[in-house]
């Protein structure tokens, strides 16, 4: 280091006297901590994820038989919807937040984020926005059933947990555009002062990326929703095609919104897998520069490409031929992205721990999402994909073994940093082959009974599409059931074990390896020039 | 105060004035979204 008075001697030296308030309410409720922070959205993320997660068993063991069984059709209807928003804006996005504040700073040398107060109001507002979208589960005419992407004149015709809707989602959009905000604040002012942009390591470049889509794109979502709202309750005729109004043009302001959101969940997520994968293969990340510009490239392109998800509402065919076109070439920097993982794993020294193993699933899975992804593209058969299982099926492939299990491999990976500890080797190799296994029986079938015709959103089905749908949710009760699983893996990690040493796996490189584990509550004290051979891509300068 | 500390105080400083600008941009888009619907002739 160029000080040799290091990050590390002083962070140690810090360990024993790191300042933590006294008290659970100076602790918790009104720390400016980024660690604390960060826990606290994991922690959060993770509740969501069960809860989202109960919904989606209610629904698997609707469609465990054809027939009507254990819910009524409303229900039904709000168990899918309330999966979809507590899973999108609940579970995953939150937790990609939790990765970025415990590790954007310790990655970039920063002392904090860049702005401490605001990032405790982004996280305190969350569990109010879930309070007040869980709590229509127990009013008159429940929670709202018209789907995840809230159509009038469906969603209207709900009770008036609308109003609640629209100000869960105001909620959840302030405290995304905040965190955003501060995240792009932090890398933009906060590095240490010889690291360039082209040394930072691509989690965080991916999420620098990722919250300039979340600030262009929330507030679109708070548009559309308050004027929802007003159409609902002020007699507008924004979406009312009997005033004059069109409801379609909700479609095209939703999907300005809905493709960009895809990315959100997706790009940290390839930042996640960009860190372990090179710790695992021992070499270097290949390519890292045509990296980031393939993720900027994706996330222009997501921009341009939103009506695919609308090719059945009806548009001019020029305006099908161009989204067709535009959505396959997303197809391009994404293939990028999956070559140069392979690259990197290629003639690599690699070993398979848990982290690892839910990175190489996550390449295989991720990639068979986007290949179903790139069959959707094509505007003419879409026709026959559109509202089908195949799409569910599709977008859990991304969501799930793409975002969740980038998640999970990065819990893995950075919970001996966070802890202390080393997790149990052999319970995670478990969960893994548990999670995949099931995952895919979950996942899989439903391409084969959207296929055959079989429509999303619906609690009741036609007999043909029986057997597909048994296994289906016997895989959904196995992958729910492996989830259980982790939180006592986690658990017990947090509480003890193997202790972890600083750099905690052997081919990691980048400054949060410096400092030792678990991370001192106040990472660096010296805010000097770091050793730019420590950091991954210390050399592309 | 050191020359670090006051280096990181203008950090901050300037992470106040890009956060501001941010926000400006956000309420831009809102107010795009609500004009481009407000407008359209269905």
């Amino acid at each position: 280091m160029s000080h040799d008075i290091t990050h590390d001697e002083i962070a140690h030296d810090h360990h024993d006297h790191d300042h933590k308030p006294k008290g659970f309410v100076k602790r918790w409720l009104m720390t400016t901590n980024h660690k604390d922070i960060g826990t606290l959205y994991l922690i959060f993320a993770f509740a969501m994820f069960i809860f989202g997660g109960a919904m989606a068993m209610v629904i698997r063991l609707e469609l465990f038989q054809p027939g009507l069984q254990f819910v009524e059709p409303d229900f039904f209807n709000q168990m899918t919807t309330m999966h979809a928003l507590i899973m999108v804006f609940g579970a995953v996005m939150p937790a990609f937040v939790g990765l970025a504040n415990w590790m954007i700073p310790m990655m970039i040398g920063a002392p904090d984020m860049a702005l401490p107060r605001m990032n405790n109001w982004s996280f305190w507002i969350l569990p109010f926005a879930f309070a007040i979208l869980s709590s229509t589960l127990f009013m008159d005419g429940g929670a709202p059933a018209g789907g995840w992407t809230m159509y009038p004149p469906l969603v209207l015709q709900g009770g008036h947990n609308v109003a609640y809707l629209v100000f869960a989602v105001h909620l959840m959009g302030i405290s995304s555009i905040m965190g955003a905000i501060n995240v792009i604040a932090t890398i933009m002012n906060m590095r240490a002062p010889n690291v360039g942009y082209l040394n930072m390591p691509l989690f965080v470049w991916t999420w620098l990326i990722t919250a300039f889509l979340l600030i262009a794109v929330m507030p679109v979502l708070a548009g559309a929703v308050t004027m929802l709202l007003t159409d609902r309750y002020f007699d507008t005729s924004f979406f009312n095609a009997a005033g004059g109004g069109d409801p379609v043009l909700f479609q095209h302001i939703f999907w300005f919104f809905g493709h960009p959101e895809v990315y959100i969940m997706i790009l940290p997520a390839f930042g996640v897998i960009s860190e372990i994968i090179p710790t695992f293969a021992r070499k270097p990340l290949f390519g890292y520069v045509s990296m980031v510009y393939a993720t900027a490239a994706i996330a222009f392109l997501s921009f341009i490409v939103w009506a695919h998800h609308m090719f059945s509402v009806g548009m001019p065919l020029g305006a099908e031929l161009y989204f067709m076109y535009a959505t396959m070439m997303i197809a391009v920097p994404t293939g990028v992205k999956v070559f140069n993982w392979v690259a990197t794993m290629w003639k690599g020294s690699m070993t398979f721990e848990t982290p690892m193993l839910f990175s190489l699933a996550f390449v295989i899975l991720f990639t068979i999402g986007g290949f179903s992804g790139v069959m959707m593209a094509l505007a003419p058969v879409d026709l026959q994909y559109h509202d089908t299982y195949f799409i569910v099926a599709h977008f859990h492939y991304v969501l799930v073994t793409g975002a969740v299990f980038a998640i999970i491999a990065g819990a893995y990976y950075w919970l001996p940093k966070w802890s202390g500890h080393m997790y149990n080797e052999r319970l995670g190799k478990i969960h893994f082959w548990w999670s995949t296994i099931s995952v895919n029986v979950l996942f899989f079938p439903q391409h084969f009974l959207g296929l055959a015709g079989m429509p999303r959103r619906i609690p009741d089905y036609s007999t043909q599409f029986a057997e597909f749908n048994m296994w289906s949710s016997i895989g959904g009760f196995a992958f729910g059931l492996a989830q259980v699983f982790f939180i006592y893996i986690v658990w017990k990690t947090v509480r003890g074990g193997e202790k972890a040493t600083a750099e905690v796996w052997e081919g990691a490189k980048g400054l949060e390896w410096t400092v030792p584990s678990p991370a001192p509550y106040h990472t660096f004290e010296d805010f000097g020039p770091v050793d730019l051979d420590k950091m991954a891509h210390g050399k592309t300068h | 105060m050191n020359s670090e500390e006051q280096r990181l105080q203008q950090q901050r400083k300037a992470a106040r004035k890009t956060a501001v600008v941010l926000a400006l941009v956000a309420v831009g888009f809102f107010a795009w979204a609500v004009y481009k619907v407000a407008t359209h002739a269905a």
